[in-house]
Order: structure tokens, then sequence, then C-alpha cells
């Protein structure tokens, strides 16, 4: 291959690349994390405005229960808890307990896994 | 031993190490805000308590910090993705520099939005509480 002078090489060449699970959990971290941005500032912002006043919490309440905040919500949770339990897949990572090829993939199939059954359950639950 | 290379910022890992340590914070407080959260919505946590519990001197103290972690979080996450996705210099530079506005400026307003309900108890502010 030959090297453009002008533009180093830079990491992600998606498109060269077979799909595997392993790369699936490291793109979805990425997409759920950039869903938290947006949305995590916002339920932050809303639980506050509902603790301080009995108006804001009154309509921050019917918000919540609509049909748009609910859905919000379960998308919210569902993010949180795959980018949380894949986020803690690599802190141990980094202190070095799971840097085997094996482990690698059998942890991106549980968190994948665990992830599909919290949606599922929250789904019916909410 | 430590890598003495420190890449094109200069700054070595201050980033990396950053991010991990707003994580472990994030990861004991985001599960406690999401489920206060999900409380409310099912109807189990009442204006009286999430009151209480919201706006009580600790609790202020550890939503700052939270708002902090989240936002040091936030900037060190969406850096990577810039950096990894626009290649462009100037473009990157341009893009950073607007996300690191935007993130300052909301930790300044929600900074205020935690504290402001102590100027509403005591009435300095003309609003009041609601």
């Amino acid at each position: 291959m030959k090297m453009n002078n002008k533009q180093p090489p830079l990491s992600p060449h998606l498109p060269i690349y077979k799909w595997r699970l392993t790369m699936f959990a490291s793109i979805a971290h990425r997409m759920s994390g950039v869903f938290l941005v947006l949305t995590m500032p916002m339920a932050f912002w809303l639980l506050l405005s509902m603790s301080h006043g009995k108006i804001m919490y009154a309509y921050g309440l019917s918000w919540l229960q609509s049909s748009t905040g609910t859905v919000l919500l379960w998308l919210m949770c569902v993010a949180l808890f795959y980018h949380l339990i894949n986020g803690i897949r690599f802190l141990l990572l980094d202190i070095g307990k799971t840097d085997s090829r094996e482990a690698m993939k059998l942890s991106a199939k549980i968190v994948v896994f665990s992830t599909i059954i919290f949606a599922l359950v929250l789904a019916v639950k909410i | 031993m430590r890598n003495k290379d420190l890449g094109t910022a200069g700054t070595g890992f201050h980033d990396w190490y950053w991010q991990r340590i707003s994580a472990v914070f994030l990861l004991f407080s985001i599960p406690v805000l999401m489920g206060v959260l999900l409380l409310t919505y099912n109807g189990n946590i009442s204006f009286e308590t999430l009151n209480i519990a919201l706006t009580h001197p600790i609790s202020k103290t550890l939503c700052n910090l939270f708002l902090f972690a989240m936002l040091i979080h936030i900037w060190t996450g969406l850096k990577v993705i810039v950096e990894d996705y626009v290649h462009t210099t100037a473009m990157r530079v341009f893009v950073l520099n607007v996300l690191l506005v935007m993130l300052a400026g909301f930790a300044f307003y929600m900074t205020y939005h935690i504290w402001a309900e102590l100027a509403y108890t005591f009435n300095c502010i003309p609003c009041g509480g609601g």
C-alpha cells in the first residue's frame, strides 16, 4: 500500500474489515456514547428541575409518562446499560484481566446478550 | 516501563487517565441517577422525597461532582471520536473548540442550576421556587 505523505493514515478503516462481534461491541460503545452525550445531560437537568419545584415536577412527570418520554427513557436506559457493562469490560482490559483473544470474544458475547435481555425486560416492566 | 513518546499533543496519557478516573466515578453514580429517574417515572418517588433527596447540601455537592465527571468523560470521549473521524486539522480544531465552549457553558449553567435553589429558598431571586 502506497502511503500518502501529506495525510498520515488515521485509525478507523471501517469498510476494509470483516464484521465480528468484538468489532460490533466496540462500535456500539461509541454509538451508545454519542447517544448518551445527547440524552444524559437532559435527563440530569430534568431530574434537578423536578426536584426544585412542584410545577416542574408535574410537568416533568407528565412528559416522562407520555409516549415520547417513555421511549426516550427506555432507549437511554438500554444505551446506558450497554455503555456501562462494556465500559467495565474495557476497564478490565486496561488492568490486564481479559486481554486474551478468547476472553475478549466471550466478554463481548456476555455484554451483547445481557444488553438484549435487559432491553426486553425493561420494555416489559417500564 | 512508561512510554517516552508523548504523541502529537505532547501531554502523554492525561486524556486517557482522566477518561478512566471519570469512568470509575460514573460507574457508581450513574446507576443511582437512573434508578431515581426510573422510580420517579413509576410514581414511587413523590415531589417531597425528591426535593429532600436532591436539595440537601451533600447531594448538591455530589451532583456537582457528578456533573464535572460526566463532562470530563464526554469531553475525552468526543475528542477521541472527533480525532478519529474528522480528518482535516483545521476542521478538527474548529469542531473541538465549539464542543469545548458548549460543554463549558453547560457546566456553568448546571452549576448555577444546582446551587440556585438555595437562593430561591432564601428569597434572594424574585422568581421563587415554584
